[in-house]
């Protein structure tokens, strides 16, 4: 246990150091990230999910 | 949060629910099944909900635990020990410029699934690192070494390093480059 600690901690204070040394290409995958993410967010829902929300609702409704 | 409150959250995250699905499994059919299930179990057991806490949150770790629930199952189904099913399905993204939501999820495939769902929830979702470690099950300082390592890793899969990001652009620097050699 002890073990594992003691080389979770290097491993965090080596990929510290490691973006400290590169802030600009963390940010710069970020942004990239989100990017491409938001365009997952608004793909529209398939045919099975919009039932599934439609029936979910009617649900609600009736509660 | 009356359960009705809680019904509305449910539905709203459903886009979120579906994305964060497709960037882990990289497969939208299946994420599409693993998001009606999510829905449907969440939806089932409103009353276990605590007051108070993150539904975000909650909705997420039962899509997290359901993925890696039929992970093991699968893995027990069909063996890719070696990863080479995977390996197969990851075509490298392009090079440079903007990566689309089909590159995004290449990409993704190429990180660890631990390093990958650490990355979506922090870098992508914007959750904080204590709320992903409750997500994930883990130490935040785990969480805060799989993000900085996805992100490095991300960035390797990309091409994206600074010299070529913030230095001159390639053109610029082939003129700069002629004008020094001919002096």
């Amino acid at each position: 246990m002890m073990m594992s600690q003691t080389n979770d901690d290097k491993a965090i204070l080596q990929d510290n150091s490691q973006a400290r040394n590169t802030p600009e290409l963390g940010e710069q995958v970020i942004v990239q990230l989100r990017s491409s993410y938001e365009e997952l967010l608004h793909e529209p829902l398939p045919d099975n999910l919009l039932k599934l929300l439609e029936a979910l609702r009617t649900q609600e409704e009736r509660s | 949060m009356s359960s009705e409150t809680v019904r509305k959250g449910l539905i709203s995250y459903l886009p979120n629910l579906r994305a964060f699905g497709i960037a882990l499994c990289g497969d939208p059919d299946r994420a599409d099944d693993l998001v009606q299930e999510t829905m449907l179990k969440a939806w089932n057991s409103i009353d276990s909900f605590q007051e108070g806490t993150n539904l975000r949150a909650w909705l997420f770790t039962i899509l997290r635990n359901t993925y890696f629930s039929e992970c093991r199952r699968r893995r027990r189904e069909v063996s890719d020990e070696n990863g080479d099913y995977v390996a197969r399905l990851s075509v490298p993204p392009p090079q440079q410029g903007r990566m689309d939501a089909q590159d995004l999820v290449k990409a993704l495939s190429q990180l660890t699934e631990d390093q990958r769902e650490a990355l979506i929830l922090v870098g992508a979702e914007g959750f904080a690192y204590e709320e992903a470690a409750e997500i994930c099950n883990c130490a935040v300082g785990t969480i805060k070494s799989r993000v900085n390592r996805a992100r490095t890793r991300l960035a390797e899969i990309l091409g994206i390093n600074t010299s070529q990001e913030f230095g001159p652009e390639p053109a610029t620097e082939a003129v700069l480059l002629r004008n020094s050699n001919s002096v």
